[in-house]
């Protein structure tokens, strides 16, 4: 080791989404990290992401929902989606996002606890990491450092040291770690130093995402609109005059990828001049999950781990890594943990991440049929109903399956406690023991938890309007707002719930 | 660019057992594909040093996407610059002589090839052979197969075809190469640690982590990995400290086409200029052209093009200028703004055509000019769309038909142009395409005159492709009209004649046939009088006035000598072949089928070579050469197929039906059937006596008389009116005869004698039709007597299979014959005929004598004609020349040598020289 190496508890690979979320997910449990970022600035891919509510419940613990949804659009403006046969025609089928002011009074009407307490949100990429970075930068427990990139990692048996490299002052450094969080994307420097590999779950589906501006299609209709005509995908009207096209493309198609122009043009009879194609994203497509996340200390999460063919789609579930490693690793740094709570990341994201994957290729199915069905000019009430048959396309709140609500694995049931707050908020960072009883029946519990030092808020919630779907009298709740336990009194055998809780129960299921 | 040759050890190791072969003598081909950028034309390179330490010649051509534009210009290019001192193809650097005359000078590089190869064993690379012209296409097409047995090795190199260009020439080519399922040499993306050590020379250092992480993100293509490095190391993304590469950007290019934009950017403004503007050549340029673009003087460029050439430019081998990868080049012009684009391909097709390149580059440029543009290309287009039509048709097509939208709806000129296009399809047997396009036309209203040479032109277009009934209905509508010129009409009156004929109309034919030439002669029109006369000719063979055949197409021949040019390019020759045939007149027939030939290949009528060799089968036939019937047929269907001629392709799948099943190959003869069936399926029509009863002998002979008969009720219902069939096969009354009684019809039994008789007494001079009565109305009354009269007129008509056949029938009345007609299948190769009387004479307790054999020939695996062109090719003959002195085609030749090479197990022309000389001694 040489002596000048910096030492934190996490270091953390790469300053996007997934990179500032487990930063702030560590530091919200009182963990300080150091953040490396090979990028000063946000990446200059202005895609538009739609964080969903389960995701921003998520964000909202983290206090980051004000923050963002300053940087969102418009929240009195709907999405529409249009399926057409051409561009230039008219729609066969219309589907129309609400916008997040309606559904936020339309959640505030529903009482089963399905609502998600946060409505979706719909933010560009850009203005997302932008407002990331700023929250990483003023929290004092991370340690950001831009322009560094990690190019070894050697592991040992009870630290991480990787090498870094500071591109402004050409200085190497050597980072000691207790753990290593490898969120640096798709081509991960950190996978491939552990010598983690990737597995293929399917063909590819090879596309481009072309970034243009064109003030004639962005003004062609009222409201920011995601346009879909022959398996391409516009989406205009969120940013200016900019727009984004995601075409695919054949195996056999490859050399359109030398003109862009030219191929949009062909794919939606948009004329415009190349000089107005802002940025081409190429993207291979391969739907892949890691085959391992975990190489002792070196963790991977988000896109280093696994990747869908239409990128976005696996927001939710990146947003998932970042709190589910975060808090696992604060835990394990904090002692109260071992190795059987980290080998739980990898048991439950690895399985949301093919649970993604199925749920991908189901959707698309129903895409395609679609994209046919339009194609041979359907009805719009036939379309509709394929559309409503189908798996969700687009689902703004990812509360999950209302039947789940409040089952061991899932999310507890939101409600509004009587003086008008959300049962949500009242959550602690860590463990939270929901009781219901009059007599704080789950005492003992919270006891035992704690002579382990295992951090458990007491939460005495006796005569709460809880909905029909709550599931005991006393529930015990992590810290990513899952129930692991629940019951009508305290158990027998403290020590077995909390073993359940903080280690790899193989049933664990989450869904966030 | 030119990176090591990384993870290739597979192909290469295939690669060099290739060329070890071809260095031997075997010649063949192959075709690599993989995406642009794989890494083809790399593995190229080391091929061509494989072969320069063969001591291999090498002709090869990087093709490029206007080679489209030029007829023949990627095989020209490629044998033009053989690295071999040879004179073989000297002549291809005169200007352009493909343009006057294409087919004489497909013949020409032919014989240059087997020259060449003859001094030395020849490889020829085309690489980007999806670019291929049509012209060499169709050069390819036809010289892959003649030189089979020539140690000549192709190599092609081809990309996978998207939605949009396959069709195009060169993929047609790969696909036609490929179709028999031969698997391509594929080449697959470079492994981690290939693209790790390409990451490192590229780099020219070690690298690490991040950058191996990054360069997986191009999934192993080279040429994607090596323009991100580049990239990053432009942009300083990329640095190298300690002898170690790192990727350290935070900007980060996220394609291909971002990665060349971040390369072109590192470079100073005048030199970036200099790339954009010589982006829109398309084509390898000289640096006096971009001068002349950029309007620099030669002495400011050169410094440019240096700057520019250390990651975009490479020399070729005449030293002008190209991209390095066509990919790069595209991307570059991809992110010029259409104004710009459009400025300057305006004056790139000011400068291609001051340089005298091919017109149809000159449109390509004009045509990307913008909308005035588009006028100027139709124009260029139509100023030569004769020419145009017999080398490039396709290419030329493809411009019209981006044009026309350009041209707006209401030009009056509109119409003419879409009938011109109509037109050019045709030529290139887009038939699909004309017929669609031809139709918008006709509904947008056209005037008369136009509308009937759009509508002659599709009619001409069907028949070529053998949708005869489209054909009638599309002369109808134009014919409908009474006020289009005269020798219009005639010309419309002539396609209708042959297609009615195959339609079974021969009353209509042939009064088409006669207005034909009643309108044709006075305008002047002595190309559809001479086309009608020989459609006369047809329906007069078809209805049996086989005199009145021979008349008509011995007037059209005459009318054709007198008057040359268009009536000329009929070659009516070929019906005068075919009369001659049916009525015995063999040696006329062959004499006229020869001097025929000359012509059609002189005037390079690439229409009449399946007919050609249709009526040379038809003359084999009868003269009982079975196995050179085969053969010959079977060069005529691969010739027919290589034209997509399919209407011919029946007429030769049915003889080589009929031969199989005489030769004893059922089998063979259920492919045969299978492909007519498909052919049929697609809409390609037949006369019965071709097809229909060609299925029928296949059905009788596997044992299914009923079946067969079910077949032909039409047929026999049918006979007195048409009984072609005796004329061609006089042997087949009585076989019908036959078929009618064994399977209990004896009223149709009497029809076909009743015919026979009919047209024997039409054609009282014809031993073959009188003998065919005799035959025929013996074998319904069992008369012996009769019998072995048709015997004797056989015998002068000189068809021994028709005499065999009624000897054999006389023997089982208790005549003699059963020897004289087992010798003679024997002879004629009539295997299942050879069987059958072997088998009645074991039965009979008679030993079948050996027939009396003659002196034992050398070879003996080999047919006698297959011998003859076995010692010409070991006599060193090439196939050209073995042609002209064995007076066959060279179609046949190749074909022969085909068989001979798997008769006697050679590949190489050596081994079959060695092989002749030890067997057949001195042959000189």
């Amino acid at each position: 080791m040489p002596p000048s190496a910096l030492r934190t508890p996490v270091l953390v690979a790469g300053a996007g989404v997934v990179g500032s979320l487990t930063a702030l997910e560590l530091a919200h449990h009182g963990v300080p990290s150091m953040v490396v970022e090979r990028a000063d600035r946000p990446a200059r891919i202005p895609d538009l992401l739609l964080i969903n509510g389960r995701s921003m419940e998520l964000l909202r613990r983290l206090d980051l929902t004000r923050d963002l949804r300053a940087a969102g659009l418009d929240p009195d403006c709907p999405l529409d989606f249009l399926w057409s046969a051409g561009i230039d025609r008219p729609p066969a089928l219309q589907w129309r996002l609400p916008p997040v002011a309606t559904l936020r009074q339309a959640y505030a009407s529903t009482t089963d606890g399905t609502a998600p307490i946060e409505p979706y949100l719909l933010i560009s990429s850009p203005g997302l990491i932008g407002r990331l970075r700023r929250a990483l930068r003023g929290h004092p427990l991370i340690d950001l450092r831009t322009r560094w990139t990690l190019t070894e990692v050697e592991a040992e048996a009870d630290t991480v040291t990787a090498t870094v490299l500071d591109a402004e002052a050409g200085a190497r450094h050597f980072v000691e770690a207790g753990y290593l969080a490898g969120c640096d994307g798709a081509d991960s420097t950190v996978r491939r130093c552990a010598g983690l590999t990737l597995e293929e779950l399917g063909p590819p589906a090879p596309h481009l995402i072309l970034h243009f501006r064109s003030p004639t299609l962005a003004a062609r209709w009222a409201n920011p609109t995601v346009a879909v005509t022959g398996g391409t995908t516009v989406i205009t009207g969120h940013d200016g005059d900019r727009c984004v096209a995601y075409v695919p493309l054949t195996a056999d198609e490859q050399a359109a990828l030398a003109n862009p122009a030219d191929l949009l043009q062909d794919r939606l009879g948009v004329a415009e001049d190349p000089s107005r194609i802002v940025t081409v994203v190429q993207r291979a497509g391969v739907p892949s999950v890691a085959r391992s996340y975990r190489r002792g200390r070196v963790f991977l999460a988000g896109q280093a781990a696994h990747q869908v063919e239409t990128p976005g789609d696996d927001l939710a579930t990146c947003i998932g890594d970042a709190v589910g490693l975060g808090w696992r690793l604060a835990a394990a740094v904090h002692g109260w943990a071992g190795d059987r709570l980290l080998a739980g990341y990898q048991t439950e994201r690895r399985r949301q991440a093919l649970a993604d994957r199925e749920h991908a290729v189901r959707r698309r199915a129903t895409r395609l049929r679609l994209q046919r069905l339009v194609e041979s000019g359907v009805d719009g009430a036939a379309l509709a109903a394929v559309l409503r048959n189908g798996p969700a396309q687009l689902d703004p709140a990812g509360t999950g399956p209302a039947e789940l609500a409040g089952v061991a694995g899932y999310r507890p049931p939101a409600f509004r406690l009587t003086g008008g707050g959300q049962f949500f908020d009242r959550l602690g960072p860590q463990f939270t023991l929901v009781d219901l009883t009059v007599g704080q029946d789950g005492y003992p519990l919270v006891k035992a938890a704690r002579t382990r030092g295992i951090p458990v808020r007491h939460l005495p919630l006796a005569g709460a309007p809880t909905p029909a779907a709550w599931s005991g009298r006393l529930v015990l709740i992590r810290p990513d707002q899952v129930v692991v336990w629940s019951a009508d009194g305290p158990p027998i055998d403290c020590d077995g719930v909390l073993d359940e809780a903080t280690g790899a129960r193989s049933r664990l299921y989450e869904n966030t | 660019m030119s990176w090591r040759l990384l993870g290739r050890e597979p192909e290469v190791e295939l690669l060099t057992g290739i060329l070890d072969d071809t260095a031997a003598g075997a010649g063949g081909w192959h075709v690599l594909t993989g995406p642009p950028g794989i890494g083809k034309s790399r593995l190229l390179q080391a091929v061509f040093e494989l072969a320069a330490q063969r001591d291999l010649a090498v002709a090869t051509r990087e093709a490029f996407r206007l080679d489209q534009a030029a007829p023949l210009v990627t095989l020209a290019g490629a044998l033009r610059d053989c690295t071999t001192e040879t004179s073989a193809f000297a002549w291809l650097t005169e200007h352009e002589p493909e343009r006057s005359d294409p087919l004489g000078t497909l013949q020409r590089l032919r014989t240059s090839l087997e020259q060449a190869t003859r001094e030395r064993p020849l490889l020829i690379v085309i690489d980007d052979a999806q670019w291929t012209d049509e012209l060499s296409a169709l050069a390819i097409r036809e010289l892959i197969p003649a030189l089979a047995s020539a140690p000549v090795r192709w190599l092609f190199a081809h990309r996978p075809p998207s939605t949009e260009d396959r069709d195009s020439p060169g993929h047609q080519l790969m696909r036609w190469l490929l179709r028999d399922g031969t698997p391509p040499i594929r080449l697959n993306p470079l492994a981690d640690p290939d693209i790790a050590e390409l990451s490192a020379d590229v780099v020219g250092a070690a690298v690490d982590n991040t950058v191996v992480a990054l360069a997986a993100s191009c999934l192993g293509n080279p040429l994607r990995t090596e323009q991100l490095l580049r990239a990053l190391v432009a942009t300083r993304q990329l640095v190298v400290a300690r002898g170690v590469g790192s990727v350290v950007g935070d900007d980060l290019p996220s394609s291909f086409v971002d990665s060349v934009r971040e390369l072109l950017d590192s470079l100073s403004e005048p030199a970036a200029w200099l790339l954009r503007s010589a982006s829109v050549f398309g084509r390898p340029f000289g640096v006096d052209e971009v001068a002349r673009l950029s309007g620099h003087p030669l002495t400011r460029l050169y410094p440019l093009v240096g700057e520019a050439m250390t990651d975009f430019l490479v020399e070729d081998t005449l030293g002008g200028l190209a991209f390095a990868h066509d990919l790069v080049r595209q991307a570059v012009y991809s992110m010029l703004p259409r104004p710009m684009r459009e400025q300057l391909h305006r004056e790139v097709a000011a400068i291609t055509s001051d340089a005298g390149r091919p017109a149809l580059e000159t449109a390509e440029h004009q045509l990307k000019s913008g909308p005035s543009g588009a006028g100027a290309a139709v124009r260029m287009v139509r100023s030569m769309a004769r020419e145009i039509a017999r080398v490039a048709p396709g290419a030329a097509a493809d411009i019209m038909l981006r044009a026309l939208p350009a041209v707006d709806a209401g030009d009056p000129d509109r119409p003419v142009l879409i009938a011109d296009t109509v037109g050019l399809l045709a030529s290139a047997a887009r038939l699909e395409e004309a017929r669609r396009l031809g139709g918008e036309a006709l509904g947008a209203g056209l005037d008369p005159d136009t509308e009937a040479v759009l509508l002659l032109g599709l009619a001409e277009a069907c028949k070529h492709g053998g949708l005869n009934t489209m054909t009638v209905e599309y002369t109808d509508t134009a014919l409908r009209n009474p006020r289009i010129p005269a020798g219009v009409q005639a010309r419309l009156h002539a396609v209708r004649t042959h297609a009615l004929c195959y339609l079974g109309d021969l009353a209509g034919a042939d009064d088409s046939g006669v207005r034909a030439e009643a309108l044709g002669r006075p305008a002047g029109e002595y190309g559809a009088v001479v086309f009608g006369l020989a459609g006369r000719s047809l329906v007069a063979y078809t209805e049996g006035r086989l005199d009145d055949s021979l008349a008509y197409a011995r007037s059209a021949t005459e009318l054709a000598d007198q008057e040359g040019g268009a009536a000329a390019h009929q070659h009516p020759r070929i019906w005068l072949g075919g009369a001659l045939t049916a009525l015995d007149r063999f040696d006329e027939a062959e004499q006229v089928i020869r001097t025929g030939r000359r012509e059609s290949d002189r005037s390079g009528s690439a229409w009449a070579d399946p007919l050609w060799h249709y009526f040379q089968t038809a003359l084999l036939y009868a003269r009982g050469r079975l196995e050179e019937a085969a053969v010959e047929a079977q060069s005529g269907l691969a010739v027919a197929e290589q034209h997509e001629a399919n209407a011919l392709a029946m007429p030769l799948l049915g003889m080589l039906l009929r031969i199989a099943v005489r030769r004893g190959e059922l089998s063979r003869a259920q492919d045969h059937l299978d492909q007519v069936r498909r052919l049929a399926g697609d809409g390609v029509t037949a006369v019965p006596e071709d097809v229909l009863w060609a299925e029928a002998v296949l059905l009788v002979a596997t044992g299914a008389p009923k079946a067969a008969f079910d077949l032909l009720r039409d047929l026999y219902a049918g006979l007195a009116d048409r009984p072609a069939l005796f004329a061609a096969d006089p042997a087949a009354a009585a076989e019908l005869v036959r078929l009618a009684r064994d399977t209990g019809h004896l009223g149709e039994a009497s029809i076909v004698v009743a015919a026979a008789r009919r047209l024997a007494e039409r054609n009282p001079g014809s031993h073959s039709a009188a003998g065919a009565a005799e035959h025929a109305a013996g074998v319904h009354h069992g008369d012996l007597a009769r019998v072995e009269r048709a015997v004797a007129e056989f015998r002068l008509a000189n068809r021994p299979l028709a005499l065999a056949a009624a000897l054999e029938d006389a023997a089982s009345l208790g005549g003699d014959g059963y020897q004289e007609a087992l010798s003679i299948v024997t002879g004629c190769g009539a295997e299942r005929v050879r069987a059958r009387i072997e088998a009645v004479l074991r039965a009979r307790g008679a030993v079948a004598p050996e027939p009396s054999a003659p002196p034992a020939p050398c070879l003996p695996q080999l047919s006698p004609a297959e011998r003859r062109v076995a010692i010409e090719v070991g006599r060193g003959g090439t196939n050209s020349e073995v042609a002209e002195i064995l007076f066959i085609s060279k179609h046949t030749v190749d074909a022969h040598l085909r068989n001979i090479f798997a008769k006697l197990g050679v590949r190489r022309r050596a081994e079959l020289a060695a092989l002749v000389a030890r067997e057949c001694g001195p042959t000189t």
